[in-house]
């Protein structure tokens, strides 16, 4: 049984690899499990051969004759025509299996055939990785278990040990542990994709990413902000770490969000922003000045539109280069300590670190944005002329500054169109370029917010590619993804939009509120000629417009923004979709069981009545040594099934010994003839068979009193000749 | 095992590459598969330590030192899995197996025992653990291995080997054990004998020096000492069991080595050694001898023992300056031990100390006086190891 199992575990495989690699190339017409099935059957039944003697070989081939012979039968009585044409695959699926028994015996035997066959493997499993040749998946791990089986086995063989080392019962023993790496293995679904390391580029990414955050607390670095990634980059993994970082106390009663501006910028690489612009133009503070004109002018209410605002900042244990202010910033008092800040492309830096508890008072400009007013303010204020510009900046200077922030936050971007034709439908019908912005945001507060979201491919290589892999591939992330896809988009429409990273504060009511790092947020800010700067907040979640009351006309009421299905992908499970192969299963027509049954059975009654009359001739022939010699062996046979077995080592008078008191005495007398005749230099004709005889039949009896279903199997089998 | 791993770690990096560049069943596969042959040898490697048993024994009540003990261990695999790899690691220090190195290795295939009969041979008298000391497994594709300490060593207690000495080469035995000097003159009730260092002066005897050229003082009968003593020091020097068992063994061969020579001469023996006072043991006879031997095979050495009180009780004990010749056998020849040579001279005693020990050992083949104290002191140095027959 070891040395048929151990053939097999070369054998199997072998064959099994082979014909998928076959069935990979041709492209057989039958189910894969009957493919497989013929080819293990035929395997499995030239290794049993190979390991029965004589006559069990003969009873196995006629049992198969008889039962293809009653299969056949059947389907003739059924009526069940065989078109050969329909079974042509069956030659080559036998011909590869009988050659790959032939293979994997000598693999069995010979290690350097083994070597051989295993590398061969190892190179088509290589062929196959490139693409070069392709074949069922499954198989892939039978040829992986060949490559295993044969190393163990090698292993083996050069291993020096002591004790039992018999090399079949080795690898018979250690195949349940190679086949269950293999089993599991394969029950694994596996992508068509290479793997992109994207767990260990987070790790990596958030422990520097924590790192940065651990030296910007100490003041370690050059950066100063806790909770911004400071190169601007699109991060795939953010985690929240809440650390006390300001303190705002304001004096509004106006329940709205209060966005603190730190850093802007103004170039979009495709995968992070970059502060390109450093000049000099204080951009908050002009900004202030165009909306507050443009609002005045437009309105005798434009208290309605916009109210100036206080609040006082305190900046506690951090170090940072960057002082936060609303956008719309009409004054910085820094109460300790004389300014010492400037603004460089729109962002307020210190020349140096800020001091430790500091305080800041500053004044801005709050915007009623979800006022019907502000709406169509937005829709039909003009641009402003030299008439209309009433400040003690120069109208020249305005003028400078439309033509610098038209120059530092435009960009040319082409869409795709099949985003495209998505935007056109955001827009259709919108009246005017807020509104039509209005729109995106409100179609971006249905998308996916996630804080882990799928890292921006390399092939994103500028705006255009950011677009299209955001908003029709991934379709989720967190606020810099969503302020950068629509800061883009804006641009697209032909508006100046920047990208504004800093604090989002959610106020109630009048206070001082707690600044924490996990409120760093990054919104976009889109201009509108003659009416300044508005920020838009796209982040799904994230949105609370600011409005305050109209006076004698109660609350504003902001126009409806239509409705906007989510045009944008939803998240898109990709499932993988099942490729098994369907085996249509055949109609069971019990004569196609029971006449192969029948004939078997009546072919095995057959062959044990003729071996027994066969038997029965060939023992008359023999002389009286022989004969007592076979029915010796046959006793012993029959000790065996009772249980007594000869030990290895063991010599007969002593095994006598041994089982006596369990045998008796008296069915034991055949022993001694035995010993006599097989090494005494008695003459032939000394020795009877009569004491065997009587021996074996009192052993048939304990046999059938203890036994009797070995005693049934004796019956058949006769004796041992 | 080394090349085994290289060979693993190579084919695991080479499947990283190949994942990371390709998709699909073969690249997976393989790294899924390359990935999951360490564990599955682990947990193969645990299967085998928790399922596989071991037995050891040795057959004898009493086992002496240096002497082979009958000793069998059987390792045994119960289970339908083969244990591929099956090293055993024996106790070595004060102990051996008797034709088996731990270099061997055994598999052991299902449902098969392998069964050792050999001899343990322990080097020294004590209590230790002796046989298999720990078990070290291999996977099968010799990845990995583990070792894991036998929970039930055998604990031998060892008793002292008994040496029968041809010859004693420090002293002569013959000598020993005649009751004259060669070199004293006869009279009736008087003989003489060579001056010492701190015999009386009044003493000597003007004639007989006069005659030889040397002094001699008178040596009155009733002063002729008879017998030999034997000192054994029972101080132990060292806490370690590996310094301090081979030199108490050496030092309990010798005294016994000794008083069997000397029983064997029919001279009389005493053995003195110091627990809370002096302890004398008399030799001479079989009886006396074998009570000596078991006294001696349970003795208990003391890091603690006070030298300076040891020698204090064995000078103040009078059996011991009696004795013809003293041979005091010491882990410690110190200033001590030469004060009692000293008082043992003095009474005419001579004295032969053994220092065993192994710093400095010299030459174990020759037997040399390292100090020569006097006259009557020798000082002799004994390593732990090496045949006592020419060493004492």
């Amino acid at each position: 049984m070891t040395a048929f199992l151990f053939d097999y575990l070369y054998i199997a495989p072998l064959a099994l690899t082979a014909i998928s690699y076959y069935n990979g190339l041709t492209g057989m017409e039958a189910p894969a499990a009957l493919i497989y099935a013929v080819t293990t059957a035929v395997t499995l039944v030239l290794t049993i051969l190979a390991h029965l003697r004589l006559k069990e070989r003969l009873m196995l081939i006629g049992i198969m004759l008889a039962s293809i012979a009653g299969i056949y039968l059947a389907l003739v009585r059924a009526h069940e025509l065989i078109h050969a044409e329909d079974y042509h695959w069956l030659m080559p699926v036998m011909l590869i299996a009988f050659f790959s028994y032939i293979a994997g015996s000598l693999m069995a035997r010979f290690s350097y055939v083994r070597i051989g066959v295993s590398l061969l493997a190892f190179v088509m499993l290589g062929l196959t990785l490139f693409g070069i040749i392709a074949y069922p998946g499954l198989s892939v791990f039978f040829a992986i278990f060949l490559i295993i089986v044969s190393a163990a086995d090698e292993v083996h063989i050069r291993w020096r040990r002591d004790g039992f080392t018999d090399e079949k019962t080795h690898m018979v023993c250690a195949a349940p542990f190679i086949a269950s790496i293999v089993i599991i293995a394969a029950f694994i679904r596996y992508p068509e994709r290479p793997y992109d390391w994207k767990l260990f580029i987070d790790i990596y990414e958030g422990a520097l990413a924590a790192a940065d955050r651990i030296s910007f607390g100490f003041g370690a670095g050059e950066d100063g902000i806790v909770g911004f990634s400071e190169d601007g980059r699109l991060l795939s993994g953010l985690e929240n770490i809440s650390r006390d970082v300001l303190s705002v106390n304001t004096d509004s009663d106006i329940e709205a969000p209060l966005y603190l501006a730190g850093i802007v910028s103004d170039s979009f690489d495709g995968h992070g922003w970059k502060q390109i612009d450093d000049s000099l133009i204080s951009e908050r503070n002009m900004d202030a000045i165009e909306g507050t004109i443009a609002m005045r002018a437009y309105s005798e209410d434009y208290r309605d539109l916009y109210r100036e605002e206080k609040i006082r900042i305190d900046y506690m244990d951090v170090k940072s280069k960057y002082l936060f202010a609303p956008s719309k910033l009409t004054s910085v008092n820094i109460t300790s300590g004389k300014e010492n800040f400037t603004e460089r492309g729109g962002t307020l830096v210190f020349k140096r670190y800020n001091p430790y508890h500091f305080s800041v008072n500053e004044r801005f400009i709050r915007l009623n944005t979800e006022s019907a007013d502000f709406y169509d303010f937005m829709r039909d204020g003009a641009a402003l002329d030299k008439l209309r510009w009433s400040s003690t900046i120069s109208y020249d200077s305005y003028l400078k500054y439309k033509e610098h922030v038209k120059g530092t936050y435009s960009e040319e971007i082409k869409l795709s169109d099949e985003l495209s034709a998505r935007l056109e439908a955001i827009y259709d019908g919108a009246g005017s370029e807020y509104e039509k912005l209005k729109r995106l945001e409100a179609s971006f507060q249905k998308m996916k917010y996630s804080l882990n979201p799928p890292e921006i491919p390399d092939y994103v290589s500028d705006s255009s590619g950011y677009l299209d892999y955001f908003l029709l591939d991934s379709g989720e992330g967190y606020c810099s993804y969503y302020a950068t896809a629509f800061a883009l988009l804006a641009r697209e429409e032909g508006l100046p939009a920047r990208y504004v990273q800093g604090y989002r504060v959610d106020i109630d009511k009048k206070g001082t509120y707690t600044v924490t790092s996990d409120m760093a947020h990054a919104w976009p800010e889109v201009y509108f000629e003659g009416k300044g700067w508005v920020a838009f907040e796209p982040t799904p979640g994230f949105y609370r417009g600011t409005a305050w009351g109209r006076g004698d006309e109660g609350d504003a009421v902001m126009p409806s923004v239509p409705s906007v299905d989510p045009v944008f992908l939803e998240a898109d499970t990709g499932e993988i979709e099942e490729t098994d192969e369907v085996y249509e299963k055949a109609d069971t027509n019990i004569s196609i069981i029971l006449l192969p049954v029948v004939l078997m059975l009546f072919f095995i009654m057959a062959f044990f009545i003729l071996n027994r009359l066969i038997q029965k001739r060939s023992f008359k022939g023999l002389s009286d040594q022989e004969k007592l010699k076979a029915i010796a062996r046959d006793n012993l046979a029959i000790l065996g099934f009772l249980g007594y077995r000869l030990a290895d080592g063991e010599t007969l008078d002593e095994y006598r010994q041994r089982i006596a008191n369990g045998i008796g005495a008296d069915a034991l007398g055949f022993i001694t003839d035995y010993e006599e005749a097989l090494y005494s230099d008695l003459p032939k004709s000394a020795i009877k068979p009569d004491t065997a005889l009587v021996c074996n039949e009192r052993l048939m009896r304990l046999l059938k009193e203890r036994k009797r279903f070995k005693y049934m199997l004796r019956l058949l089998a006769g004796y041992n000749l | 095992m080394r090349r085994n791993r290289i060979i693993l770690v190579v084919l695991w990096i080479t499947s990283v590459v190949c994942i990371s560049f390709y998709g699909g069943t073969v690249s997976y596969g393989f790294f899924t598969v390359v990935s999951l042959i360490p564990v599955v040898s682990l947990i193969y490697l645990l299967l085998v330590l928790l399922r596989f048993k071991i037995y050891q024994r040795f057959e004898c009540p009493e086992i002496v030192s240096n002497h082979v003990v009958p000793f069998y261990f059987t390792l045994q695999n119960e289970d339908f899995f083969a244990f591929a790899g099956v090293r055993v690691n024996f106790y070595s220090d004060f102990s051996e197996i008797d034709g088996l190195s731990d270099d061997i290795e055994y598999e052991l295939l299902p449902h098969t025992k392998i069964r050792k009969e050999t001899g343990l041979i322990c080097r020294y008298r004590g209590e230790y653990y002796v046989g298999i000391k720990s078990v070290t497994i291999r996977d099968f594709l010799c990845l990995f291995q583990i070792t894991y300490n036998n929970g039930e060593p055998l604990r031998a207690t060892v008793v002292p080997d008994i040496i029968k000495l041809a010859s004693l080469k420090s002293a002569d035995a013959e000598v020993l054990s005649s009751r004259e000097s060669s070199d004293s003159m006869q009279y009736p009730d008087v003989t003489v004998r060579e001056y010492m260092r701190g015999d009386d002066v009044r003493q000597i005897n003007w004639k007989q020096s006069a005659r030889t050229g040397k002094l001699y003082v008178r040596n009155y009968a009733g002063e002729e000492k008879d017998g030999v003593g034997i000192i054994i020091d029972t101080r132990r020097k060292d806490n370690e069991q590996a310094v301090y068992l081979p030199v108490e063994n050496r030092i309990l061969e010798a005294a016994i080595a000794l008083a069997l020579f000397f029983m064997n001469k029919n001279i009389h023996v005493s053995a003195y050694c110091y627990k809370s006072g002096v302890e004398e043991h008399a030799v001479d006879s079989a009886d006396s001898f074998d009570r000596f031997y078991r006294s001696m095979a349970s003795e208990v050495f003391d890091p603690d023992l006070d030298s300076a009180l040891m020698y204090a009780a064995f000078m103040g004990y009078a059996g011991i300056g009696e004795n013809k010749i003293v041979f005091m056998v010491t882990p410690d020849a110190d200033d001590g031990a030469m004060e009692l040579a000293g008082w043992l001279n003095r009474g005419n005693t001579d004295v032969i100390i053994y220092h065993v020990g192994n710093d400095d050992a010299g030459d174990t083949e020759g037997l040399e006086p390292e100090v020569s104290v006097g006259p009557h002191t020798k000082l002799y140095k004994v390593p732990t190891e090496g045949n006592l027959e020419g060493l004492l």
